[in-house]
């Protein structure tokens, strides 16, 4: 009898889990219709501000990574240009989350660390777009609207994470409330 | 329920900062790239191959022949525009007026596109 070496434990179960809820989260992102493309409210981040909030921030960057991964693999845009745009953008979120999770509580809630998550990722998709995909100026006339959108959509998802934060179910927390090696 | 309506309140300072700052940095970036400045030429192009470059200073109405017929180009008043064009969609047309730099009037029906172009070209998604 050959054992399993690879020990899947708990936090293996909560990321997969918290993965699946992310990348249900960025299909129906995918198909929302918005009157300029590429305006998304990215309500996957919801998850992964949820996830590092409630755990840690490791736990935020495999499931922000694996969302990207599984996302474009189901959308059909893995390896192409789409793919690397959702790519950076998560890349740079999850940088100016690193910079900013450790700020104190009182200070700033999760509806700040929204609207600079968002907002890196829009920053981080235009620095990809105007070096690799479209090397055009013209480009950069979209950015105020798209770091408007941000804006909007960040305040919005932060209240969102929360009041999930705040939400018991039956008296519980909807998930486990710690996570362990 | 009124309580309910005053999310306002988990608003904390910090929070209050960063939107201030996002909308700073919104209101820098119309001020960088809405004001773009006004083009000196325009360039028509056919396909790949460049037909010409025209000041956006003399009055002017250019025939092109594309693909599927002839497109009236119109320089007026430091502007340009595709006047006539004989495609199904008429997107080029309803498009109106352009000066900017860098701004673009593309007909792909017939193969016709117009460029503002300020002192020297820029590469940009079509031709680069």
């Amino acid at each position: 009898m050959t054992q399993s070496i690879i020990k899947i434990s708990k936090s293996d179960h909560m990321i997969a889990k918290l993965s699946a809820i992310a990348v249900a989260l960025a299909i129906i992102d995918f198909f929302i219709p918005s009157p300029i493309p590429g305006v998304k409210p990215g309500i996957a981040n919801i998850i992964i501000l949820f996830t590092i909030y409630k755990y840690n921030f490791i736990t935020g960057v495999w499931v922000s990574l694996l969302r990207v991964l599984v996302a474009s693999m189901i959308l059909g845009t893995f390896l192409g240009p789409t793919f690397f745009l959702s790519l950076m953008g998560a890349v740079m979120s999850l940088l100016s989350m690193y910079f900013l999770k450790d700020i104190n509580k009182a200070f700033m809630s999760v509806i700040g660390l929204s609207v600079v998550s968002s907002s890196a990722h829009v920053l981080g998709q235009f620095l990809v777009v105007r070096l690799w995909i479209i090397p055009h100026d013209g480009i950069l006339y979209l950015l105020p609207l798209f770091l408007l959108s941000s804006l909007i959509f960040g305040v919005v998802n932060g209240l969102i994470v929360e009041n999930l934060l705040a939400r018991k179910l039956n008296g519980q927390s909807f998930f486990n409330d710690k996570i362990d090696g | 329920m009124i309580r309910k309506l005053l999310f306002i309140r988990k608003f904390k300072t910090g929070d209050w900062l960063i939107i201030t700052l996002t909308s700073f940095l919104i209101v820098l970036s119309m001020f960088m790239w809405w004001d773009l400045p006004d083009g000196k030429y325009i360039e028509i192009e056919k396909g790949q191959s460049t037909l010409g470059t025209y000041s956006i200073n003399q009055d002017r109405i250019i025939l092109v022949d594309g693909q599927i017929g002839q497109s009236q180009i119109e320089i007026k008043n430091g502007k340009a525009r595709i006047k006539k064009s004989p495609c199904r969609k008429q997107y080029c047309v309803h498009q109106g007026w352009v000066n900017k730099k860098n701004q673009m009037v593309v007909c792909l029906p017939n193969y016709v596109s117009l460029f503002i172009i300020g002192d020297k070209k820029n590469y940009d998604s079509i031709n680069y």
